[in-house]
């Protein structure tokens, strides 16, 4: 199945051609979201992660990939959510991506991987203006899976330290959740 | 050619380098005994420019070069002391070639001022060549007057052995280009059409012995060869200065006129050819004539066979053809050829990636310490430390090649206090200190503009007009200081005035008016004057052409703080004003200290550690409940590292405390554990934690662990709002039980 190419609307031969890419879905929490497969450079089981003091809850600390340091972050905290239980399929997922001119390598906590999917570009919706918990700048869009939708991420913008930063300060939690994606 | 925009590279280079080191020389002249030797730098480096831009065919360098060199050809030939007006001259004259190599190199056509500059420059240069009586502006003219001196000599010399020179005025010159000549990106033809420049080409053979059938035949290569009958009245280094660009692709052998027959024994012996063969060419050129081959081949053979382990100077001094003094001057000349050699430019990558290599068997010599250890095997311990010591000192030595002496950056601002202070009518002496320092050369690259600004700075807005300075009774000379100094694995660099000094009272009133603080904020002296450092704060109430755009200071501190460093200012009204800043002393390794906290570890640059502190059981309790400790009868703020990490406080550990110090903060850290020194490779950290404070990298344990390294500067400024607080306990030390002092363990010897 890992091959199809999942959209359910737009079947009616569209004049343009339309390009597909790869994402890799995985879940955190009981959510699913994507990101493009070209930016994992690996995934790894979960391990033991350094500490590091003094940093907000959604950093982790830091481990050792093969001779270099790499950050490691909890999308789960970041994006709203609870704190998630390591279980044997919580895994690290290194994204590496260039941000500005820099090259950034971070490790993801994620609960589980689902798996590796084509999506058409035709197939992807913008992200909606009032998003519900997730600040809109960490959204590329919405992509439409077999009649499910998936969140996915823009990863410039979610592992940017700025953005975060922006997100999180205009992040307030006493009307987030009370507004929903019509 | 292939490689030309290389040459090009390297010449541009080469002349920003020669074109510092022209102003150095200028700018120290003023106050130098010696200027003998001045000039002769000035001399050989304009006259380096020169020779290159010929190469390259830049004619307006070459025309401007040369009535320079030629003024300082004359000036090093006579007793007149260089003038002020002169020393100006030169400096034009040094930033108009800067400027034109700039131009030729990048491929864009000088502006019409520059033109106009160039010309007026270049006339100024022949008035002054008009006026000393030495001095001819046609350039054949002063080559003359250059070579007679050398022709007196080479007379000299001639008369006392002439009987046995060969007849002939004629220098002679041996060229053996390489075969990669081409591929380096330099001509033979151009070498030889810029040798006419300096004399008649009367006949030259050109070697053809060398070139392969044509199935062997590289494109690419040079085989070439040529013998070249020369007249030139120049001197020796004139003509070999023609080859200074090719003498590493090329064997160059140069016989003076008149010379004697062992001279082109030496060279039939030299060079790889059959000796008949190359005797047969030198006869076809003219150098010998078949005759005086014939003898000369047969006082070879006897050379051969009566001095085969004897040095060919002293064969030549014995036998009275050449004197000694020629022979000194000539392994003066190796000397300073080979001194020359021992400088290597090296690319910065590839001194990076030696020192990444070298943190890895850092990190790799750790893992390997430890399985040693598990084995118990002596011998093998042994040989481990012994590894360990070994790659040590390969650490060290690698470091250092990334190191160089901040004195070069620090005599580079002399140019600009003098430019700076002729433009505001104030005179201003720059003294320089602890040039000697070494730091990391990424650093000194970045340092350059909060330098000039600084200084600039300084200049302009610190110190006062003459006038005003006499009337505060001060000397009218003003004063600007660069020092460098090492401090607890820093490098500070101080930069001085002794001018008026920061108005507190300007700078309170302008950071209010500006809303920068609270109207009613009480601040102490410190407070007030690190509003400088705020974005678009500038008190000048003029802006002038110096500095005083209202966004210097804010991009100083930026561009230190980029450096992982600090500044700070310090003033005092009427005595001047001091900036010091503080930068790490390497990017790459340090020595660590290994303590942990909870289930991590951590490490502590070692330099940052005053001492370690053991506790007994009551000094355990205590510290559990109060954030200082009495030590030695001083008050000492002490910070739990478990509730500053936001670890569960209590600890089942046996806690010790970490004296620790930067800058002038001391403080205590308790920790839970000392796990002793550590070889620490920082390793940089994820750009997520760059704006954490408290920790300035991360390394990785011979587990294969991560640990963080802690910034010291950066925990102790955290606690130094509480100062009041703690000079408040200082007032009650007595009734604080002293820590016992056999207690205090000093790790650092």
């Amino acid at each position: 199945m890992t091959d199809n190419i999942m959209c359910d609307i737009n079947e009616d031969g569209n004049t343009k051609a339309s390009n597909s890419s790869k994402y890799l879905s995985f879940d955190l929490g009981t959510k699913a979201y994507g990101i493009p497969i070209e930016h994992v450079k690996e995934i790894m089981e979960y391990r033991e992660v350094e500490h590091v003091p003094k940093m907000p809850e959604y950093v982790i600390g830091a481990i050792n990939l093969r001779g270099s340091i790499i950050s490691v972050i909890d999308w789960s905290r970041l994006l709203g959510g609870e704190y998630q239980e390591t279980t044997n399929r919580t895994c690290i997922v290194v994204i590496e991506v260039n941000i500005g001119d820099i090259e950034v390598e971070v490790g993801v906590r994620v609960d589980s991987i689902r798996q590796v999917f084509n999506l058409r570009d035709d197939c992807i919706d913008r992200a909606p203006s009032l998003g519900g918990q997730i600040p809109t700048d960490f959204i590329y869009g919405i992509g439409k899976t077999e009649g499910n939708f998936i969140v996915l991420l823009n990863l410039e913008n979610i592992l940017s330290v700025e953005t975060i930063e922006t997100a999180l300060s205009l992040r307030n939690p006493d009307i987030s959740n009370d507004i929903t994606v019509e | 050619m292939m490689n030309l925009d290389a040459a090009l590279q390297t010449f541009q280079e080469e002349s920003t380098e020669l074109l510092e080191e022209v102003e150095e020389v200028l700018l120290d002249i003023d106050t130098s005994d010696n200027n003998k030797e001045a000039i002769d730098a000035l001399f050989r480096a304009i006259h380096t420019i020169k020779g290159t831009s010929g190469i390259f065919g830049f004619d307006r360098l070459v025309d401007l070069t040369h009535v320079s060199e030629s003024l300082l050809d004359i000036l090093r030939h006579s007793d007149a002391k260089i003038s002020n007006t002169e020393v100006e001259l030169f400096l034009q004259c040094k930033d108009l070639v800067h400027t034109m190599v700039d131009a030729e190199v990048n491929n864009k056509a000088l502006t019409d001022e520059v033109e106009s500059k160039i010309s007026e420059v270049i006339q100024r240069f022949e008035e002054l060549l008009g006026d000393t009586d030495l001095g001819k502006s046609d350039s054949a003219d002063v080559q003359n007057s250059e070579g007679s001196n050398d022709e007196s000599e080479a007379v000299s010399y001639i008369d006392e052995e002439a009987d046995k020179n060969i007849e002939n005025d004629n220098w002679h010159l041996s060229l053996r280009f390489n075969h990669d000549v081409l591929a380096n990106g330099m001509d033979p033809a151009s070498f030889i059409k810029y040798l006419r420049k300096l004399g008649d080409i009367v006949s030259i053979e050109t070697l053809i012995d060398k070139i392969p059938s044509l199935e062997d035949l590289e494109v690419e290569d040079c085989y070439l060869g040529f013998e070249i009958r020369f007249d030139s009245k120049s001197n020796r280094d004139d003509i070999l200065e023609v080859f200074e660009f090719v003498k590493q692709d090329a064997d160059i052998t140069l016989i003076p006129p008149n010379a004697k027959i062992s001279e082109y024994i030496k060279l039939i012996n030299n060079l790889d050819e059959d000796d008949d063969r190359i005797g047969e060419i030198l006869v076809n050129c003219g150098a010998l004539s078949a005759d005086e081959l014939e003898e000369a081949l047969y006082l070879q053979e006897q050379h051969h066979e009566n001095n085969q382990n004897v040095q060919i100077g002293e064969v030549l001094v014995d036998e009275q053809f050449v004197s000694g003094s020629v022979v000194n001057a000539a392994l003066n000349k190796q000397d300073s050829i080979r001194s020359k050699s021992k400088v290597v430019r090296i690319d910065t990558h590839k001194l990076d990636g030696l020192i990444d290599l070298v943190g890895e068997m850092v990190i790799t010599g750790a893992t390997a310490h430890l399985q040693a250890q598990k084995t118990g095997d002596e011998a093998l311990l042994q040989i481990m430390y012994d590894l360990e010591r070994l790659v040590e000192e390969i650490r060290d030595t690698a470091l250092h090649l990334r190191m160089v002496q901040i004195g070069h950056t620090f005599n580079k601002f002399k140019r600009v206090v003098r430019d700076v202070g002729q433009q505001l009518n104030k005179d201003i002496g720059l003294t320089i200190s602890g040039g000697e320092t070494e730091l990391d050369k990424t650093y000194v690259d970045k340092l350059n503009d909060p330098l000039m600004h600084l200084i600039r700075n300084a200049i302009d807005h610190g110190i006062e007009m003459p006038e005003e300075r006499m009337k505060k009774g001060k000397s009218e000379k003003g004063q600007v200081k660069l020092n460098a100094f090492h401090d607890s694995g820093n490098v500070v660099i101080e930069i001085s005035d002794d001018g008026a000094g920061l108005n507190r009272e300007t700078i309170l009133n302008k950071a209010r008016e500006k809303n920068l603080i609270g109207q009613h904020a009480e601040l102490t002296d410190h407070e007030i004057f690190s509003q400088i450092f705020s974005a678009g704060f500038s008190t000048a109430s003029e802006v002038t052409d110096i500095s005083g755009r209202g966004v210097g200071m804010d991009v100083v501190k930026q561009n230190i703080e980029d450096l992982r460093g600090t500044i700070e200012v310090d003033s005092v009204v009427d005595q001047g004003t001091t900036f010091s800043i503080r930068l790490p002393l390497t990017l790459a390794i340090i020595d660590g200290f290994l303590i942990s906290v909870a289930t991590s570890s951590y490490v502590l640059p070692l330099d940052t550690i005053v001492e370690c502190i053991e506790l007994d059981e009551l000094a355990q309790q205590r510290i559990r409940h109060q954030n200082y400790i009495n030590l030695r009868d001083e008050m000492l703020p002490c910070i739990h590292l478990r509730k500053l990490f936001g670890f569960d406080e209590d600890s089942n550990e046996r806690q010790s405390i970490v004296v620790v110090h930067s800058g002038h903060h001391r403080a205590g850290l308790v920790v839970d554990d000392l796990l002793g020194e550590f070889q620490t490779v920082i390793k940089p950290i994820g750009s997520i934690f760059e704006n954490l404070d408290i920790i300035s990298g991360s390394t990785i344990l011979g587990s294969g662990e991560v640990a963080i390294i802690l910034n010291v500067n950066g925990i102790l400024s955290g606690m130094v709002s509480d100062e009041d607080d703690i000079e408040e306990l200082s007032k009650h030390i007595d009734s604080v039980e002293n820590i016992n002092p056999s207690q205090v363990r000093n790790i650092r010897g």
